[in-house]
């Protein structure tokens, strides 16, 4: 693994003050790799995502992004620093248009909005056929890409995903990893939480297994895949999953 | 001289516990059960103008004013009021915190338009007077029938506290404060919750209408003017200055606030002309209001303090 | 008899609106009710008042009974109370925010605002009315039955232009789309680099500014007095929450709502109970549909 973008150290981390979900979580993400963060409901996995989003308070740990403290930054200054985020639920504006939604992805751009907005449709196809629809008209798969082009709006270095493909069919399953990718073989680090750990392991270079706020084990994705007490995580996650 | 000072507390204590007891009414229904009842006035006014109606003397151009003896206006007081509370109840007890304040002090704004209205019951702006005060035969100076109101109330406030005391230690005292203290064993009990939600709301709102047949009773008589949304605010700020969630806390705070508001009032009377006396009431609610909201800003231990710092939507 | 009623709801339903706008907004984006919303009327039309008393009104203007100096002094007023607004917030509102305070204790905070506010007033000009013009005027009978007054038609049409102003400010500017991000969405919002302070303090700017256009309607409509805010308070409530909290749409079109049923019921009720009307409203909505008629799902 190259020099990591991302950085983050011994996360202690919740949603109240004194009652951390996180108790030290250690992970790292390099340019162009796909990390996946597996593991049983609970362990903490979005909270972790969404600590470095800066959406709740990290209490204690590191976060550092290309060499930069990002640990105290605000949520609205992390897509600055060049993260982009894509949350599980409400992360499309279903009350606002395609395009507005990705206008407002783009929001801290200046002049290049009109320009990434046409990179967008390109990427996109689908979405530009659409782009004067309100965001609630659109199915789950359709959402879904519009939820990641409205965070690659910025271009940023690091796209984190919670749990991309939740309800979606196959199909759009197999398109979701196939963007990710595309983003990754062209440099961006990406980072995401999924349940479909099986699937999401087989396109990613590394993963790690989080239990109960904390590391219980990392490495390449196909040792993951191997590994005994990996399936039995599986197994717990699969048991909560209608057939 | 000693008597008009003496006049004067035993005065100012019966209105204290007077508010006291609605102050606790309102500590059964937020501190210990969570709910912002923005609407106290209202059940105040209801309590007092039933008391009212039933007691006073007859005149032929009211409908009501039956004469009744004081202990019936008491009682019929408490009971009207009781059922105006689980109506109320029942239509806005489900609302989220801001909205129920919102139902709440619309509530209220319309029972004032009624009592100020409905002329042939309530009396109009001219309001109901000749309401007979228990006992007032017996005694024959103002002074000596007031002592023994404020007996009276004392006695009355301590059996209620006693009371309230009992109830909050009893296991229905027990399921309120864990649903007040988690929203999620709330929602579990689903159904249930709402209706315990409910009963307190009903006892707290019965508590505020016995004060308000106290009140009537003890001044004679009755007027839409008495029972504007300041007295609401005036309440809730005994409650914050007292320390919600604890009935002493209730009390001492009625004694506290309303000591600053007659203090208050005393100190602009005699630095304002008679002439302004109207701008002279304004600062007097400006004063109060200014302080109500710098205690809330810089020692909020009142109103947020009981609460747990627990984030109630744990995963937004 | 029931033209006239809805022409007077419609005159009334467009100043509640406007006053409704930034209730619903506040409601949405901050989540608390601002009792002290209705003070932002009456300050917006004592403020204008100041401007009149020196400037005066200016020598009528055709059929209306002001000139443009009256809207001169509404404009002025619409700004200082936008500031005013932001103000408030900053000294109260803002700190209880950060303090995590329980959304109950800021509308606590908002009631003993929204009193000190009034009083401020009273102290300052009493509780008499006072009027921005003393010119008489025709009623215009537009319909058989139906006479209105060339200024409230006057405020009908600018109230029109600047909901449609407001609404081009919501769709197109870059700001405007973040306030709407932010009423449905504010973590989302935040995580596309939206700084919550900056949506909150252009709500408050825009809340106050259009509050005081509606107070100045409303002090025209006929007279100004310390209550003239406060008497609307259930009614920008009700309109806020009838139409759906975060809508523009809904705001104006809750209001216009509110002002007809308001009128329409004083052909059958004591006008006395006038004020328990859009509360009235209130609860049924909240009964039927909470999430208002342009509401989401929240």
């Amino acid at each position: 693994m190259s020099a990591p973008l991302l950085s983050a150290v011994n996360m202690v981390a919740g949603y109240a003050r004194g009652l951390p979900i996180l108790h030290g979580v250690s992970v790292a993400v390099a340019p162009g790799e796909i990390v996946t963060l597996i593991g049983p409901n609970g362990a903490g996995k979005s909270t972790l995502l969404k600590a470095i989003a800066g959406l709740i308070e990290t209490e204690a740990g590191r976060i550092a992004l290309g060499g930069s403290d990002i640990t105290s930054l605000p949520a609205h200054r992390i897509v600055a620093a060049g993260i982009g985020y894509v949350p599980q639920t409400a992360n499309v504006f279903t009350s606002l248009t395609i395009h507005e939604n990705l206008k407002v992805g783009g929001h801290t751009l200046g002049a290049g909005l009109a320009a990434r907005l046409e990179r967008a449709y390109a990427l996109f196809p689908v979405l530009a056929e659409k782009r004067a629809q309100r965001a609630r008209t659109l199915s789950g798969g359709q959402r879904q890409m519009l939820a990641i082009a409205r965070a690659l709006m910025t271009e940023p270095r690091l796209v984190m995903l919670d749990e991309p493909t939740a309800g979606l069919a196959p199909v759009v399953v197999g398109e979701v990893f196939g963007q990710l990718r595309r983003l990754a073989e062209s440099g961006v680090a990406v980072l995401m939480v999924e349940q479909n750990a099986r699937a999401a392991l087989r396109v990613s270079d590394r993963g790690y297994l989080l239990v109960e706020g904390s590391n219980r084990m990392q490495g390449p994705a196909a040792a993951l895949l191997a590994d005994a007490q990996v399936a039995e995580a599986f197994l717990g996650g699969k048991r909560r999953q209608p057939a | 001289m000693f008597t008009g000072i003496a006049s004067y507390l035993v005065f100012f204590a019966c209105v204290v516990l007077i508010l006291g007891i609605i102050t606790l009414g309102l500590n059964l229904q937020w501190g210990f059960t969570g709910l912002f009842n923005a609407g106290i006035v209202g059940f105040y006014a209801i309590g007092a103008y039933t008391h009212a109606i039933l007691t006073a003397a007859p005149q032929p151009q009211y409908l009501g004013n039956f004469g009744l003896p004081w202990g019936v206006g008491v009682l019929a007081a408490m009971a009207v009021t009781a059922l105006a509370a689980w109506l109320i109840g029942l239509v806005t007890i489900r609302l989220r915190g801001d909205y129920l304040a919102i139902a709440t002090f619309g509530i209220a704004v319309s029972i004032q338009l009624v009592t100020l209205n409905w002329e042939p019951l309530t009396g109009g702006s001219q309001g109901l007077s000749r309401i007979p005060k228990p006992l007032a035969g017996v005694f024959d100076s103002p002074l000596a029938f007031n002592l023994w109101f404020l007996c009276l109330l004392g006695a009355l406030t301590a059996v209620i506290y006693a009371a309230l005391e009992r109830i909050l230690r009893s296991p229905w005292g027990r399921v309120l404060r864990a649903i007040r203290e988690d929203e999620t064993a709330a929602v579990a009990l689903g159904k249930s919750a709402r209706r315990f939600r409910l009963e307190a709301f009903v006892l707290g709102s019965t508590l505020m209408g016995l004060a308000g047949a106290l009140y009537v009773s003890f001044i004679g008589f009755v007027s839409p003017f008495d029972f504007l949304p300041i007295v609401t605010f005036q309440v809730w700020a005994m409650l914050i200055v007292g320390g919600s969630g604890n009935n002493r806390g209730a009390l001492l705070g009625a004694l506290v606030v309303w000591a600053i508001w007659a203090a208050s009032g005393v100190v602009v009377s005699k630095l304002v002309p008679p002439s302004h006396a109207a701008q002279g009431a304004a600062i007097q609610v400006i004063l109060i209001g200014l302080v109500l909201v710098l205690v809330l800003l810089y020692r909020p231990r009142g109103l947020i303090g009981e609460k747990a710092v627990v984030s109630r939507h744990a995963g937004d | 008899m029931i033209a006239q009623a809805l022409a007077d709801g419609l005159l009334t339903g467009a100043i509640i609106a406007l006053g409704a706008i930034g209730v619903s907004f506040t409601l949405q984006i901050m989540r608390f009710a601002n009792f002290a919303h209705s003070e932002l009327l009456t300050w917006g039309a004592y403020i204008a008042l100041v401007f009149v008393s020196f400037a005066g009104p200016g020598t009528p203007t055709g059929p209306l009974s002001f000139g443009w100096q009256l809207l001169a002094a509404a404009a002025a007023a619409a700004v200082l109370t936008g500031l005013l607004a932001w103000l408030v917030d900053r000294l109260v509102f803002r700190r209880l925010r950060r303090q995590c305070a329980h959304p109950l204790t800021m509308v606590f905070a908002a009631f003993g605002a929204a009193l000190v506010m009034r009083h401020v007033v009273v102290l300052f000009w009493g509780h008499e009315s006072y009027f921005y013009t003393r010119e008489l005027q025709m009623a215009l009978e537009l319909l058989p039955g139906v006479r209105v007054l060339p200024d409230q038609i006057f405020i009908l049409l600018l109230a029109i232009a600047i909901v449609a102003a407001l609404h081009a400010f919501l769709t197109y500017s870059r700001t405007g789309m973040a306030m709407r991000a932010m009423a449905e969405s504010p973590a989302l919002a935040q995580t596309c680099g939206i700084e919550v302070d900056a949506v909150i303090r252009w709500t408050w700017i825009l809340s106050g500014a259009l509050a005081a256009l509606a107070g100045v309607f409303a002090g025209l409509t006929p007279q100004i007095h310390p209550e003239i805010g406060f008497n609307l308070l259930l009614a920008l409530f009700a309109a806020a929450i009838l139409g759906g909290t975060g809508s523009l749409i809904g705001a104006v079109v809750g209001g216009l709502l509110v002002g007809m049923a308001e009128n329409l019921a004083l052909l059958w009720i004591n006008p006395g109970y006038k004020q328990a009307m859009p509360f009235l409203l209130l609860l049924l909505i909240l009964l039927v549909r909470p999430q208002g008629l342009f509401g989401g799902k929240k």
